[in-house]
């Protein structure tokens, strides 16, 4: 199963309407599932719901060999996170999928890095999610602890400044 | 006269700006001198996302420049939560919302940090930028990103 999902922000029609498409003429076989947000193409040859909880999601996320995305670091860090293979779309500020095109300089830099693989437009959906569930994305060394630390100084810092606060 | 504990909000926009806080919140455990007394988020689908318990988690709505009628009510939610919150710090991975709720939040006195997206690989954000110029602390999660951005740190990442 792959699962299609464009994240709660923006529509992403252009991307519902290409893996739609794609069903419908039979170049993707494999099953589908959707998840839209508020877009107004409505799918016609998968099923799709508009937007999951997060354990509606966890349990499709599970199931599924490859995900088809918009760049979203949200959607591409729980991808990686659970080692699946990723397609990813950028949205382009041009069709109004997003206020800029920072999820194409998104896409660029997680593929080179071997996270995932890009389709920059449409027309390479398919090309590229032949094969897409062996494809073995290169896992990410994240270093959240030194994020919270760096925090954590500023808040101890507070917390003991000059004048403390009064109730 | 006595001390009371730091009033910390800690907020993010509903989706990827919402795991990031939440990667943070793990990582902070046993780190922070408090723990959030609220959470703010964008839409009511991420509410149950914290596990708030008692405290408040307020909702602002989704907003940004394509949308100027819907962010002028995200502003306002943002000034009526910030008043009611009056938070001591606020901590926050982003976007537009809660960089509004953060403008509102500094006006009342509070200290802001901001942690720009992990999304923006090239350059700060908008509203990082906008933040960035009365942030106490201003946090962005790719080295590249830090050395050509004057007042903002690389620390890490959380994705």
């Amino acid at each position: 199963m792959i699962l299609l999902t464009v994240g709660s922000m923006f529509p992403f029609d252009r991307l519902v309407r290409a893996v739609d498409e794609l069903v419908a003429s039979g170049r993707i076989t494999d099953e589908i599932r959707a998840q839209i947000g508020t877009g107004s193409y409505e799918p016609k040859s998968m099923p799709f719901d508009r937007f999951l909880d997060k354990s509606q999601f966890d349990t499709l996320l599970h199931r599924a060999d490859a995900i088809v995305s918009h760049a979203g670091i949200g959607s591409i860090a729980t991808a990686l996170k659970y080692g699946k293979p990723m397609v990813v779309v950028p949205r382009l500020a041009r069709h109004g999928e997003h206020v800029n095109d920072h999820q194409v300089a998104t896409a660029r830099k997680y593929e080179a890095l071997g996270h995932v693989v890009v389709a920059y437009d449409e027309s390479q959906i398919a090309e590229r999610l032949v094969g897409i569930a062996s494809f073995r994305p290169s896992p990410r060394a994240i270093n959240a602890d030194g994020v919270a630390q760096r925090v954590a100084r500023f808040l101890h810092k507070l917390n003991q400044g000059p004048g403390g606060r009064e109730t | 006269m006595t001390t009371r504990p730091l009033r910390l909000v800690v907020g993010a926009s509903a989706g990827g700006h919402v795991n990031e806080l939440l990667i943070l919140l793990e990582a902070a455990r046993g780190l922070w001198p408090v723990e959030p007394s609220a959470f703010v988020t964008t839409m009511q689908i991420a509410v149950t996302s914290f596990a708030a318990g008692e405290r408040p988690v307020h909702v602002l709505g989704e907003g940004d420049r394509l949308k100027p009628l819907r962010s002028l009510a995200v502003l306002f939610r943002a000034l009526r939560s910030a008043w009611q919150l009056r938070p001591d710090v606020v901590v926050t991975t982003g976007s537009m919302p809660l960089a509004l709720f953060c403008f509102w939040s500094r006006l009342m006195g509070s200290r802001i940090v901001w942690i720009d997206s992990v999304a923006q690989v090239e350059k700060m954000s908008l509203s990082g930028r906008f933040v960035g110029s009365f942030a106490d602390l201003c946090l962005v999660q790719w080295p590249e990103v830090a050395a050509s951005t004057s007042g903002t740190e690389y620390a890490g990442e959380l994705f």
